[in-house]
């Protein structure tokens, strides 16, 4: 809307975003969120290649995990695609991430190969902390050293689930259940 | 330490700034202060009654950002580690300052580089951050149109780096 209402006013002209230096290009996208950014890297070579710099690295959950980073963290980011996923399928590899529209398999995606968390950790137990699943048993702690990723978050609670339940079990926004061992002190990852 | 003092006991002396296209403008010295590059200066040369070149700046630029500054004027200063950790956490402008940032394309750049060039760290960030708000919420091919950009992906690439984002489109 805001796009047409600009082309009918009298400075039609595009924001120079090629005059800004650098340095200010960055800093105006350090701004952004996670989403935004993927969006942006869709731009240009040069926009993604911005994206691939260091100082994006905890907002695209890049970020390794360093035990100093978890203890200073005030909060612990959890993957959106951890956030979104609410039904697992009958295959080992299928975890649905829906929206009003359509389905996606998260492992299609290579967003799945970034760190379930930002900071990441290299520790992490579920709490499926909600009255359905009360007779649920625990699925333990995950312990990836090098980090957890997105995907093998995924995969211990598919296994899990797996040796759970029938597939096909819906589970019902788990992002709001899961919590997250940081390696020093326990943390609750907060959405 | 000494530069505060300084400043306070300065706060009702008046500074003189010389803009790019020769234009004078007097302000108080707490509304100059916000700019560390001038704070700088003046601790540098002291009371003087010289005005002050700044030569990347015009004067319908100077006159927008000293408006920021005597409305900014009593801020508090941040303190330095503060500033990173909060930059990164509020993506919020106050009602003020997005007030204030309401300029054509052209005086927001211009802004934004005045601010880095005089360094107000926080009325870059207002800056960036409406910058940033521009690209929020739009596609690809809008922000191109935004900011001018040339799409130099081969339509395999595109379609690719599309086909790999599917699911984090539209949120």
């Amino acid at each position: 809307m805001s796009d047409t209402d600009d082309s009918s006013q009298a400075s039609p002209r595009p924001f120079a975003w090629d005059r800004l230096p650098e340095e200010l290009q960055l800093e105006v996208l350090s701004n952004l969120d996670y989403f935004t950014l993927k969006t942006v890297q869709r731009v240009s070579r040069k926009f993604r290649d911005f994206t691939e710099s260091k100082r994006f690295d905890a907002l695209l959950f890049r970020e390794a995990p360093r035990p100093e980073l978890l203890a200073k963290s005030k909060r612990i980011k959890l993957h959106p695609i951890l956030q979104g996923v609410d039904f697992f399928g009958s295959s080992k590899d299928s975890a649905y991430y829906r929206d009003d529209f359509d389905e996606f398999n998260a492992f299609e995606f290579a967003a799945v190969n970034e760190y379930a968390t930002s900071p990441a950790c290299s520790r992490m137990s579920f709490d499926f902390n909600h009255r359905d699943f009360e007779f649920v048993g625990d699925p333990g702690i995950l312990a990836v050293e090098s980090g957890i990723t997105t995907k093998h978050a995924l995969d211990f609670l598919i296994a899990f689930w797996r040796s759970e339940i029938e597939a096909g079990w819906s589970m019902d926004m788990i992002c709001e259940k899961v919590w997250c061992v940081a390696s020093p002190p326990l943390t609750k990852v907060a959405t | 330490m000494s530069a505060r003092g300084e400043a306070e006991q300065g706060s009702e002396t008046n500074v003189t700034l010389q803009t790019s296209d020769d234009e004078q403008f007097k302000v108080d010295r707490d509304v100059a202060n916000r700019s560390v590059l001038i704070r700088n200066m003046l601790e540098d040369v002291g009371e003087s009654e010289q005005a002050i070149p700044l030569p990347n700046v015009s004067a319908n630029v100077l006159k927008k950002v000293l408006e920021w500054c005597e409305h900014h004027k009593k801020d508090p200063e941040p303190l330095a580690e503060d500033l990173d950790d909060n930059r990164r956490k509020t993506t919020e402008i106050s009602d003020w300052d997005a007030k204030f940032i309401q300029v054509d394309q052209e005086m927001l750049f211009e802004i934004i580089l005045a601010a880095n060039y005089l360094d107000i760290k926080p009325l870059l960030d207002v800056g960036c951050k409406t910058v940033a708000n521009m690209i929020k919420g739009k596609q690809p091919e809008e922000i191109r149109k935004l900011f001018n950009i040339v799409n130099d992906f081969t339509p395999e690439e595109e379609a690719q780096i599309k086909k790999e984002n599917e699911w984090a489109e539209d949120r």
